[in-house]
């Protein structure tokens, strides 16, 4: 596999980590694959999410991307369920949405090609 | 209107100016101009082996202009590659820095990073993305001087070997580096000090057995601790000042830094901004340095080196809530075991071990201090398979006390877990 491919799993596996700790064990993940990137959206029931944390997510995914920092330390993400790497997410991809509707957290992640 | 307490990326890059010119300044300020050539011939030409501290070799004015010179060039190197400067960059400008004090040096430095400059250009990838490991890689210098200036081969000769080595280590370093990540879990900062010491141990290895030796030695400076240490409190002082200012004439949101772990990639310039980083920067810095002064040590290449290590660290994952536990396990491994508090090896261990202080921000004091413990002992035992090649030898013995602690903190925590 390419290490591209294997970026974006790691990515949505950190995604999948997060989402399985902290919200509840039904979720769902999608990940689109075309010319321009990959495309991961997750979505969970997630009840006690607050706006703090809404706010705290979409400041550690938004950073912009930074190959320079994400393609020497991209190993660290999504091998250890223990530790969040969300920060290093932030750095691997171009954009991030974070919604919070009807007690539903849905998170879209995007990494250009 | 811009807002002018926002460090955009030319301020950032101006403010590091300004840092790398005060080293310049400071050391033509304390330079002796009899002897100036001499003095920085000798830096270039002496082995740089663990460890040769400049100010004993050539005195404060060439050890803190060599510092600038290499710190200047290294900022123009980032500016060059269009970096934008975050907490890594200011990281690995600090550690160069630091290290420019006692084994980096204007000439031999530049070998790794052509080296790592041709992996990057072979790979049909910008430089950009390798420039962080080439300037942590750099820990390897002291192997290029020793085979430039050895007497073993014709000079032309030791030239084409320096050059072949730095290659081979500039291809060597990307992928080790980012493999090992995964060895310690990101909870050893001096990541490339870890892979550097494996490489310098296979290398070392080999030559020993084709009959090079290594004799160990030190240069070690003191006497200078009260110029020292009002230069160095007055240039943390004058950072946390100017976060201050930047951060509206206020400290608010400063302390939101010591709540991350620091484990890698906590990167405070991009998480909590440039100015509450300068702060954290200056305090982690003043800090260290009263850890030096109280512990009758000397300020000296080395321990500044040690200091600088952590202020570029200030803003990438270290603060004073994870560094002061492990301040706090080599200062009991120190007054316990047969080396003095002040002994290079122990002052040393302190500062540089502060490469472990994500297992005190990840699990606690506790933790933190049995880290420092250990690594207060393991550094010691080191530095023999490397030959003092390796700058970062605490790095290599960070990466190996985490690797070792982490399983059984997380059974001790993970049980602690289960039982409620």
């Amino acid at each position: 596999m390419n290490t591209e491919r294997i970026k974006v799993l790691r990515i949505a596996n950190e995604l999948l980590n997060y989402m399985f700790l902290r919200c509840s064990h039904a979720l769902t993940l999608e990940l689109k694959e075309n010319i321009l990137g990959f495309e991961i959206t997750i979505r969970s029931a997630c009840s006690h999410i607050n706006s703090e944390n809404i706010a705290e997510l979409k400041k550690l995914l938004t950073p912009g991307r930074h190959e320079e920092i994400s393609d020497y330390y991209w190993n660290l993400a999504g091998t250890n369920s223990e530790e969040n790497e969300l920060n290093l997410i932030g750095l691997m991809i171009d954009s991030a949405e974070v919604k919070a509707e009807n007690n539903e957290l849905v998170i879209k992640l995007v990494r250009k090609k | 209107m811009a807002d002018e307490t926002y460090i955009d990326n030319e301020k950032r890059f101006f403010i590091l100016k300004t840092y790398a010119f005060s080293f310049i300044i400071f050391g033509l300020l304390f330079s002796n101009y009899e002897t100036f050539f001499d003095d920085i011939f000798r830096i270039i030409t002496e082995p740089d082996f663990l460890i040769v501290d400049y100010i004993k070799l050539s005195g404060i004015g060439a050890a803190f202009l060599n510092c600038g010179i290499v710190t200047m060039a290294a900022i123009m190197i980032l500016k060059k590659a269009k970096v934008e400067i975050t907490g890594v960059s200011i990281a690995s400008l600090w550690t160069l820095s630091g290290f420019s004090l006692f084994g980096k040096n204007i000439f031999n430095v530049w070998f790794v990073i052509i080296g790592v400059f041709i992996y990057s250009k072979i790979r049909k990838e910008s430089f950009r993305k390798y420039v962080y490991i080439a300037f942590f890689g750099t820990s390897l210098s002291p192997i290029i001087t020793q085979i430039i200036f050895s007497d073993a081969l014709p000079s032309f000769l030791n030239l084409i070997l320096a050059f072949i080595t730095s290659t081979f280590l500039g291809f060597l370093l990307p992928p080790l580096s980012s493999y090992f990540l995964s060895f310690h879990r990101g909870y050893n900062l001096y990541n490339v000090g870890f892979t550097a010491g494996i490489i310098a141990t296979f290398l070392v290895s080999i030559l020993r057995a084709y009959g090079y030796s290594f004799e160990p030695r030190i240069l070690w400076s003191s006497g200078n601790n009260v110029l020292l240490g009002i230069y160095l409190y007055v240039l943390f002082l004058v950072m946390i000042y100017m976060g201050y200012r930047y951060n509206k004439n206020s400290f608010s949101g400063v302390k939101k830094i010591s709540t991350y772990s620091g484990r890698l990639v906590t990167d405070f310039v991009l998480l909590e901004g440039m100015e509450k980083t300068l702060i954290n920067m200056g305090s982690v810095g003043l800090a260290a340095t009263s850890y030096v002064l109280l512990t009758g040590a000397a300020l000296n290449g080395p321990t500044i080196g040690g200091i600088f290590t952590i202020v570029g660290f200030g803003a990438f994952g270290k603060h004073l809530r994870n560094i002061i536990p492990i301040f706090l396990g080599v200062f009991l491994g120190s007054i316990t075991n047969m080396y003095d508090i002040h002994d290079p090896n122990m002052v040393l261990a302190a500062l540089f071990g502060t490469t472990l202080a994500p297992i005190a921000g990840e699990f606690g004091i506790f933790w933190g201090i049995i880290a420092g413990f250990l690594h207060s002992s393991l550094v010691t035992n080191l530095g023999y398979l490397h030959g003092g090649m390796n700058l970062y030898n605490n790095g290599f013995s960070g990466g190996l006390v985490a690797a070792f602690l982490l399983p059984i903190i997380q059974a001790f925590e993970r049980r602690g877990k289960d039982e409620h």
